[in-house]
């Protein structure tokens, strides 16, 4: 009975807990917000991806200025670099940054380039669901369907942070299950076994700058 | 009565102790909280730990497979990817599409067994009434009117089912001709070929049928990727650690049939040590 009478009050305990309207209430709040926030990034992309006046250059270049608004490229880079980032000297921060900004963008243009002789493709993007990580509800992840002529392609995965001034940004974005930071990552960390971070930059120089 | 209280004291602390210990802390919460430099030490560290890496790229045989993919990429740019961007240039889109169309269609079979070695009751039914659908309405499979009817394409082989019963894929392996793989999908590879009734079929044929099946699929496959692997080449420092990388966060995602995981451990720090992963 008195083994009981515990049970009981650890579990009111912890309902009480996870029930408390307030970090529910806050939690509801900062992901609708995130939600908010990635819609209108997909909405942006769309209107660039979708037109029919801007040529390809000019779509790469309206691409390149929403994720300049919208991404985190220094924590981006950080990521990608990993046990590398120490190694990158602070003259060459900027330069790093700016070709892994070029980089995305480019990555991210290509996946809605089209042939010129396939049929043109109209796309869309369903945000469906957003979960927060961390303690302090700075760090989500949305994941939503990228839609082609009205049918599913692939799934979405994009992964936000709230940063110090309080604006939402990208760090990273998974299109069929593959993410972007994963896969550089892994490329620069074999590039960097056997080259220098300055080898890295200038290969980037050369493909992205 | 007070034995009761010192038990229920004792709880509480316990429970306390508990919330405050939880690892609650997140990577990003690494980058971006005021006391920057207490915690970008902290990240720092998490993000140079060797224990972060991707353990998923196993890749024992490295220098070994670095060999083979040399090999393969010259015979790519050799034969296929000639031949792919001829067969692109002649045939046109819808042409490339019906054929493509066709090929998947005779996936059924191996997709089909797979569904069901799963017991996905679900994708099972959809794979049938796609192929119903197709090689009828699609005239032999000839167009896709089952993915407009809600029907849409999925894949399945043996190295899936073997993976969702806790079979672990081993190291990376670079086949000759065949690519990227591991010993799970080299054998899910063998059973499907085994197992689909189209290889028994083509027994009976003449080798010319036999040969001219297994070039078209391998030329409309190559078709496919001509402008991802382009991009990927131009764009990658070391296209072998990037094909590397792109070939196991795509079998995983298969293996997952798509969704990606509830609880998104591979951007949780707290998960991540458990796991072995980067994040």
């Amino acid at each position: 009975m008195k083994y009981l009478k515990n049970v009981l009050f650890l579990l009111s305990f912890i309902i009480i807990y996870i029930l408390n309207p307030n970090i529910l209430s806050a939690n509801t709040d900062i992901c609708d917000n995130t939600i908010s926030f990635i819609n209108n990034i997909s909405n942006e992309t769309l209107n660039i991806v979708n037109s029919e006046k801007f040529t390809s250059n000019q779509k790469r270049y309206h691409l390149s200025d929403l994720l300049v608004k919208n991404a985190d490229f220094k924590t981006m880079g950080k990521v990608v670099l990993g046990r590398y980032s120490r190694k990158l000297p602070k003259e060459k921060e900027d330069q790093y940054i700016r070709l892994i900004q070029n980089m995305v963008t480019q990555m991210i243009h290509s996946k809605f380039d089209t042939n010129v002789d396939e049929v043109k493709a109209t796309y869309a993007i369903k945000n469906r669901n957003c979960n927060s990580k961390g303690s302090k509800n700075r760090e989500f992840l949305v994941d939503g369907d990228l839609l082609k002529n009205n049918s599913k392609l692939t799934s979405i995965r994009w992964w936000i942070i709230i940063n110090k001034t309080g604006e939402y940004k990208v760090i990273d974005i998974s299109l069929a299950g593959v993410s972007l930071a994963l896969q550089k990552r892994e490329e620069f960390s074999s590039f960097l076994s056997k080259n220098s971070i300055d080898d890295l930059i200038n290969n980037l120089s050369e493909k992205f700058e | 009565m007070q034995i009761l209280s010192n038990k229920i004291q004792k709880n509480v602390v316990l429970i306390l102790v508990l919330l405050l210990a939880w690892p609650s802390y997140s990577y990003a919460d690494a980058f971006m909280s005021p006391d920057a430099d207490k915690n970008s030490e902290y990240a720092v560290n998490i993000v140079e730990s060797e224990s972060f890496e991707f353990t998923e790229n196993y890749d024992p045989l490295e220098e070994t497979n670095r060999k083979i993919f040399s090999f393969n990429n010259s015979i790519d740019k050799g034969i296929l990817k000639p031949v792919a961007k001829g067969y692109r240039s002649i045939v046109p889109e819808p042409g490339r599409n019906a054929i493509r169309n066709f090929l998947h269609n005779l996936e059924t079979p191996t997709v089909l067994i797979n569904d069901m070695l799963q017991g996905s009751s679900d994708r099972a039914g959809n794979t049938l009434n796609r192929f119903l659908i197709n090689s009828t309405v699609g005239f032999f499979g000839l167009s896709d009117p089952a993915t407009d009817m809600g029907y849409p394409r999925h894949t399945e082989d043996f190295a899936q089912t073997l993976a969702v019963y806790g079979v672990p894929d081993g190291p990376y392996i670079v086949s000759p001709f065949f690519g990227p793989s591991t010993p799970r999908h080299i054998t899910g590879r063998i059973v499907d070929f085994a197992a689909h009734p189209l290889t028994w079929y083509m027994q009976e044929q003449d080798a010319e049928a036999r040969y001219t099946y297994g070039l078209t699929e391998t030329l409309v496959a190559r078709e496919e990727l001509l402008d991802v692997l382009d991009e990927i080449e131009v764009s990658s420092t070391d296209y072998y650690a990037t094909i590397r990388n792109l070939y196991r966060q795509r079998r995983i995602d298969e293996i997952n049939n798509g969704v990606p995981a509830n609880e998104p451990s591979e951007y949780s720090i707290d998960t991540a040590r458990d796991l072995n992963l980067v994040f």
